[in-house]
């Protein structure tokens, strides 16, 4: 439902001939980077705002992320004050295409967490490395989305910061032809897990499941760059 | 009656295994990519060539490049572009943390970047008369079924002047990790050779 909303919402700017629809994919192409610092400090309808909720959204249980994935995204919009988009606010932010896969704390190569920004809570490894939190952190092709962005997920009603990154160069490579690496799109959003007592292939498993085998979706970018937490607590 | 040579021998032997254990442990831990322990940014291994006639450097403008240069005339051998090529801190941080590792007579180096989750590459250059040319071994490497991603780094080092072991890292489309070890020996370094190891 809360997909057809933000496909809804794309049709009706098209159909209004808002122009913000073309510029934001242009975004995506070489010319433009995404450290544009007016994209940077454009805040499209920060959530919060008074507005009418929008009738449904996504999963809402984060529970397969980790133990404490729902509670981090309950701390995580108290701090930020996010609420469930209105439909205003869908229809105001920009729809892109993406592919959701997953990582975690039992990925081999990722003994210590090499993520890129400082984390939403401020805590931090000895080496100054933010840590990952399930139900908050993803990994995205910076290429595509700036460092420290705010994104949503519809599908899954999921605020997320986009603090980490991982091997955009093969993601890029592989999903070349497909709609996350098309004209409008974010690339692979890769959604950080806790595994607790889980295994790798379990943990995939989970995942799979709950998003129903269909990786490719929606995203909304919310606000690009960190500047979004300015305004947090 | 025991000789001082015996007692010492009988004294040093049981020390002897810690020992060389300690010694394997270390070098895993310094070629391991990415590190087991300790700051994964630390800089692994060394950019100055054996004979201290090369060194390697990182360039931040107007993108991300690793250097190879001369010493003595600042004359650049090789340039590659750094995985995370836009000039930003968290790149640069990135890119200083590869590793470096020259053969014992300066004739190979390999330059491989911090393994973020299979990111970064792998790269092989021969230093011959005073130019660099690159070998790739890519190709050589077997690519195992339904594999998501992989990417081989340094594990832990050479192993003699000519060969040096190398981790092929894989994450499955299943979800499951795999680890392959390898030999590439550039005995000949216009034809490398692959072999499994343990």
């Amino acid at each position: 439902m809360q997909r057809n909303l933000c496909v809804l919402a794309v049709a009706t700017s098209i159909f209004a001939g808002c122009s913000e629809d073309d510029r934001d994919t242009g975004y995506f192409g070489p010319g433009l980077s995404p450290t544009d610092q007016s994209r940077d400090q454009q805040i499209a309808n920060l959530p919060g705002q008074i507005g009418r909720a929008a009738s449904s959204v996504g999963t809402s249980d984060l529970t397969v992320l980790g133990e404490n994935a729902n509670a981090n995204q309950a701390a995580f919009r108290q701090r930020f004050g996010l609420t469930d988009p209105t439909q205003d606010q869908m229809a105001d932010w920009q729809q892109y295409d993406a592919r959701f896969t997953e990582y975690s704390d039992k990925d081999h190569d990722w003994p210590l967490p090499t993520a890129a920004s400082a984390n939403w809570q401020g805590s931090v490894w000895s080496n100054g490395d933010p840590l990952a939190l399930e139900g908050t952190t993803v990994a995205v092709d910076f290429n595509r989305i700036p460092r420290g962005s705010l994104i949503y997920i519809p599908s899954l009603n999921m605020y997320a910061e986009a603090n980490d990154t991982g091997a955009t160069g093969l993601w890029s490579q592989q999903d070349y032809n497909q709609s996350d690496y098309g004209a409008n799109g974010t690339g692979r959003i890769d959604i950080y897990n806790s595994s607790g007592d889980r295994s790798a292939l379990q943990t995939e498993r989970d995942f799979s499941n709950w998003i129903g085998g269909n990786h490719y979706g929606s995203i909304c970018v919310v606000y690009r760059g960190p500047g979004w937490k300015q305004g947090g607590r | 009656m025991e000789t001082g040579r015996s007692l010492t021998l009988r004294t040093m032997k049981p020390l002897l295994r810690p020992f060389l254990l300690v010694l394997i442990i270390a070098e895993t831990v310094v070629g391991q990519n990415p590190p087991l322990a300790g700051d994964p940014y630390a800089s692994r291994g060394n950019p100055r060539s054996p004979d201290g006639k090369y060194v390697w450097a990182i360039k931040n403008s107007p993108s991300i490049e690793y250097i190879l240069e001369q010493n003595s005339s600042g004359r650049v051998l090789v340039q590659v572009p750094a995985y995370y090529p836009r000039p930003d801190p968290g790149n640069l941080k990135y890119a200083k943390a590869s590793g470096v590792f020259w053969n014992s007579t300066g004739t190979i180096v390999a330059l491989d970047e911090l393994n973020r989750r299979r990111a970064g590459q792998l790269y092989f250059f021969q230093i011959r008369d005073g130019q660099a040319r690159q070998i790739k071994i890519g190709a050589l490497v077997p690519i195992p079924p339904s594999v998501a991603e992989f990417r081989l780094v340094v594990d832990p080092g050479w192993q003699s002047e000519t060969k040096i072991r190398l981790r092929q890292s894989v994450k499955q489309k299943d979800g499951a990790f795999t680890d392959n070890f390898f030999l590439a020996d550039f005995s000949d370094p216009v034809r490398p050779k692959i072999e499994k190891t343990k």
